[in-house]
């Protein structure tokens, strides 16, 4: 796990995004645990409050299921769901782009031509 | 959630100080900051609470269901170490290790000699150097080795991160973690301090001291979140004063700290707001006790 | 040996009874063996700071219990029995030390009164003075106490020069250095700071 110390996100959410980008990407399985949250602030160096936080955050969000007394366990993952997830995802970003692209009078189209230009550049 | 310590109406009167009433709960299996200026009553709350002296008046509970702390093996349970006066200065570090293995049953020697050496502070068996001949920091290490070769569930430490340099402290903050690990929720640290900076990335719960009181306690991120940062220029600080608990005025900019209720007002007055982090928590609600006070 | 003072000193108040048991049986002997000799003058000084000691023993619990002096935190955050139980025992030190050590006090400076005894009675007085220096070193109330009472006693009494000279000064120069060794090692666990 990467973790930015002076970042302006704050650690608890770097963490839960980590661990839910690999839960997403099936890299992390339905019925495996997670590490535990003493252990992970042990290893991240920061206390433990903060990995509890991304924990009860994965939790929040159904990726995860805490365990009493084992831990947390990923929970199987709705493919549709995460497609659902995923869609929105990116429908948040092109909001953005375009709230941006508004700002200096950039047309629809443009931004599709612009999209068109960074896929082939990619 | 369970807690380790839960006191009630705790009051601990000395001649020219008093702690207390307070009340206040340790949770269990997490590492709780005791924070407070010089001569708030952060030594005397830790030494009512270990034993080391009798409180006056009110209860702790221990445990969970002990109230008396010289019953039984309660004591043993708890590893304690004062920021002074721990053991006589003529000791060596030879007389500590006899000293712990006589007092406590769950005192392992090898550890503490391996500790001892980890921390550079003596080798095994060193029996020339006393305690007066060291340095504080040394002292602390010492102590430090002494306390972490105990089987304990509660560690209590008055300023354990002291006099150590950032090194050593970074160390510490590691051996904190790793206690914590190892009690795997069953183990509790509750240290005091007078600068969280260092100790923040290892403080789950806060309780901060001002004048024998207890001002504030939570978990870090609620109790952060309980408060903002305000920030803006002089004009807008004249609007939101009466929502401010403590300002700071410079020409060209000001900083003020507010309830979290106060947010969206400060906002739209024009200020920008942020949660503060424990440090920045600390001194501002310090700052407001000794403004209450005069 | 300084596990054995140690554990003694913290866990079995039984050694004061010992002490002072032991006090009490064999001072009558020490009587016996022969007055106004040097031998019988050493015997009555290993009583002496038998007393002495178990004094300072007592005084040492005291300053525990109470919470007083330097080191007491660590005796203070071990487990314990329970306070009242303390509080007992330290009742029956009190007693049992402040008998046995007033009685003999008293009793030898009744005797060095009546038979005005030479050599014996020098190098008592000398000994009070080495415990007066003791206490001005270490500031310990009781064996301040111990050489006020003992002074009392030693007021009506001359003392004067005897053919034990050389013997006298080897006693003490042992008792001196064996006190020195006595707070150097094995007291200094539980001997108040200076």
């Amino acid at each position: 796990m990467k973790i930015l110390q002076n970042s302006e996100i704050p650690i608890y959410k770097q963490i839960a995004m980590q661990l839910k980008e690999e839960i997403l990407s099936g890299k992390l399985t339905a019925g495996e645990y997670l590490p535990s949250i003493r252990g992970l602030a042990k290893d991240l160096k920061i206390s433990v409050i903060t990995t509890m936080k991304a924990y009860e955050e994965l939790c929040a969000e159904g990726l995860v299921t805490s365990v009493q007394g084992k831990g947390f366990v990923v929970n199987p993952q709705d493919t549709a769901m995460i497609r659902e997830q995923r869609l929105r995802e990116v429908e948040n970003h092109l909001l953005e782009a375009l709230e941006a692209a508004k700002t200096i009078g950039m047309t629809v189209e443009e931004v599709k031509d612009l999209i068109t230009v960074l896929d082939h550049a990619e | 959630m369970d807690s380790v310590i839960v006191a009630k109406g705790l009051v601990k009167k000395y001649k020219k100080f008093t702690l207390g009433p307070v009340d206040f709960e340790i949770p269990k299996g997490f590492s709780t900051a005791l924070i407070g200026a010089n001569g708030a009553g952060k030594t005397t709350l830790l030494d009512t609470i270990c034993g080391i002296v009798a409180p006056s008046k009110g209860e702790v509970t221990y445990f969970g269901e002990i109230t008396d702390i010289e019953e039984g093996e309660t004591k043993e349970r708890i590893g304690y170490q004062a920021a002074q006066g721990m053991y006589p200065m003529s000791w060596t570090p030879y007389d500590v290790a006899v000293a712990n293995q006589l007092g406590f049953k769950g005192f392992h020697e090898e550890r503490y000699w391996e500790l001892c050496k980890k921390y550079g502070v003596a080798e095994r068996g060193e029996r020339k150097q006393t305690l007066m001949k060291m340095s504080d920091g040394n002292r602390i290490r010492l102590r430090l080795a002494a306390v972490f070769a105990r089987d304990t569930e509660l560690l209590v430490l008055d300023e354990p991160g002291s006099n150590l340099d950032p090194l050593m402290r970074d160390r510490l903050c590691g051996q904190f973690r790793e206690y914590l690990e190892e009690g795997d929720g069953e183990k509790t640290i509750l240290f005091s301090t007078h600068n969280i900076a260092d100790m923040e990335n290892v403080t789950d719960y806060a309780i901060l001291m001002y004048d024998g009181a207890v001002i504030e306690s939570g978990f870090v991120n609620e109790l952060c979140e309980r408060y903002v940062l305000v920030s803006g220029e002089r004009a807008t600080f004249d609007k939101i004063q009466r929502s401010l608990l403590v300002e700071d005025r410079n020409m060209s900019t000001c900083f003020g700290f507010a309830k979290a209720e106060e947010k969206e007002k400060l906002e739209k007055a024009g200020a920008v707001v942020e949660t503060p982090n424990l440090q920045q928590l600390s001194i501002f609600l310090l700052r407001y006790a000794e403004q209450q006070n005069s | 040996m300084r596990e054995l003072v140690w554990q003694l000193n913290m866990k079995k108040p039984v050694i004061l009874l010992l002490a002072g048991t032991f006090a009490v049986i064999l001072f009558p002997i020490c009587t016996m063996i022969g007055e106004d000799t040097v031998l019988e003058a050493i015997c009555r000084m290993i009583f002496l700071t038998l007393g002495v000691t178990a004094l300072m023993l007592y005084e040492e619990r005291i300053l525990l219990l109470r919470g007083k002096g330097p080191g007491y935190t660590f005796y203070r955050s071990m487990p314990h029995t329970a306070e009242k139980e303390k509080r007992r025992w330290c009742v029956a030190d009190l007693f049992l030390v402040t008998t046995a050590s007033v009685w003999f006090l008293f009793y030898e400076g009744l005797r060095l009164l009546v038979n005005d005894c030479g050599s014996a009675g020098f190098l008592y007085a000398l000994f009070l003075g080495y415990l007066l220096c003791t206490h001005l070193f270490y500031r310990h109330p009781y064996i301040l106490l111990c050489v006020i009472i003992s002074g009392m006693f030693l007021l009506g009494f001359r003392p004067w020069v005897s053919v034990h000279w050389a013997w006298m000064l080897l006693a003490v120069g042992v008792f001196v250095l064996g006190e020195v060794w006595f707070y150097q090692n094995i007291g200094k666990l539980w001997v108040k700071e200076r």
